[in-house]
């Protein structure tokens, strides 16, 4: 029988359904948004730290959310308030992140040979504002597109254009002169060593 | 000699990421491919992009720590959470359109785009009156145009600067007297004679970006939550992505 005719156990039964539902969705958004969050503050522990909060604050709010298919933005807008709040708490303590270490640990999981671009590309990253970032990972990374992005966002889509297009070109110039460094400090060394023989 | 026409890094960026109609990609990566300065620059474009993707995205592939798992499995929730299914979405959607079809039935009669295209439209082709016309002979009335539409449009908004186009702002016209109601068409002439209009207002609807073709004439939308801005001109859809771009960062400068 299964107690089918009774209202109060379908009701039960339908109350574990939605927060399995939940919880099933929630996690299968977990790899993207812990990518997002990893990228945003530079580090794979600041990223972890911002998706545990995140995730708290997410099941103490889920009455909220009523539309599953809005999910990931929510998280994500969860998300990255958090990062600001904590962008914010860092700056009113006068704590400055180190982008070197930032970079240092994505290297680790990369052959050393292909270890420079890509330091200089996290680097760059880490040169961009919270806003730069953000708008670059949205299209880069999770391959939302404008429109998405407007609405997730709450901006106009002209905006989104404007802001993409000053984010990648601050990148660009960010890269540009960090080459411009590298190779500097090779032709440095190259004299260094001229020196020395 | 020509001038090379211009192409704002909004559009090379569109083009990038596919935002573009495959006739808009067609005549852009033409125009692209034609200039080597802009070839390499959407050529570093595209690399950072993919770049980005290399760089970051084997994070989603690292195994989740097994306590978030747990904490999400086993958290208390205070209200259950009900999805509601696209089909309960129809339905309710289906239920609200019984109900007030009805009263908007007499609308249904005849199709019309929103309020500030029509007026737009309307505009162009001449069918409104305009409450005020400034003929613009001279560069040296630019500040008279911006007072007029500051003072129109109850806003700092600049005057777009479409030179770079081969455009030259010709006139000013003022519509409506109604607060928040006015609208202002700026007309700029081509070189080879054609009209391009940017109708400006407060927005008359929620923020858009879009463009079609009425007849011969080609009509872009782009209206955000501040100001609403309707873009006519007789050209192709490349020329009034690029135009709109123009006109729209011009409004702002």
């Amino acid at each position: 029988m299964e107690g089918r005719g009774n209202p109060a156990h379908r009701g039960a039964v339908l109350k574990t359904d939605a927060q399995r539902e939940f919880a099933g969705a929630l996690i299968a958004q977990l790899p993207t948004l812990r990518r997002y969050a990893v990228a945003l503050s530079g580090s794979v522990a600041n990223g972890d730290d911002l998706v545990q909060d995140c995730i708290e604050r997410a099941l103490k709010q889920s009455d909220r959310l009523r539309d599953r298919q809005k999910l990931g933005g929510w998280l994500r807008s969860i998300l990255h308030n958090l990062y600001i709040d904590e962008l914010r708490r860092k700056r009113s303590r006068g704590i400055e992140e180190d982008i070197t270490e930032l970079a240092d640990n994505f290297a680790i999981s990369v052959p050393p040979s292909d270890r420079a671009p890509f330091h200089e590309f996290t680097a760059a990253m880490a040169t961009l504002s919270a806003e730069h970032r953000e708008i670059l990972l949205l299209v880069g990374l999770d391959g939302m597109n404008y429109r998405e992005i407007a609405e997730a966002l709450h901006i106009p889509i002209g905006t989104v254009m404007s802001r993409l297009a000053r984010a990648r070109e601050r990148l660009r110039n960010a890269l540009e002169s960090g080459s411009e460094r590298a190779t500097a400090s090779v032709a440095s060394l190259d004299e260094r060593r001229k020196i020395r023989q | 000699m020509s001038d090379p026409v211009r192409i704002p890094d909004e559009q090379l960026h569109a083009l990038i990421d596919g935002e573009l109609s495959v006739q808009e990609y067609a005549e852009l990566e033409t125009s692209v491919a034609a200039d080597p300065y802009l070839s390499q620059r959407v050529a570093l474009f595209r690399a950072d992009k993919a770049r980005l993707a290399q760089v970051y995205g084997p994070v989603a592939d690292m195994p989740l720590p097994e306590h978030w798992v747990r904490m999400i499995e086993n958290a208390p929730r205070k209200q259950p959470l009900r999805f509601l299914s696209i089909e309960a979405i129809a339905g309710i959607a289906a239920a609200f359109m019984l109900i007030i079809g009805g009263t908007l039935a007499y609308r249904q009669s005849a199709p019309h785009e929103e309020q500030i295209v029509e007026e737009a439209l309307a505009a162009r082709n001449d069918v409104l009156s305009p409450r005020q016309v400034l003929a613009v002979n001279a560069p040296a009335q630019d500040g008279a145009v911006s007072q007029t539409l500051a003072s129109a449009l109850a806003m700092r908004v600049s005057v777009p600067d479409l030179k770079r186009m081969g455009y030259h702002l010709v006139g000013v016209r003022v519509y409506g007297s109604a607060p928040r109601a006015k609208g202002v068409e700026l007309l700029y002439r081509h070189k080879d004679n054609r009209l391009f209009a940017l109708y400006l207002r407060h927005p008359s609807g929620p923020p858009r970006f879009d463009q079609y073709k009425q007849g011969n004439l080609r009509v872009c939308i782009w209206q955000d939550d501040v100001l609403g801005a309707v873009m006519t001109g007789e050209m192709s859809a490349a020329e009034m992505q690029r135009l709109a771009s123009l006109a729209y960062t011009g409004l702002e400068s």
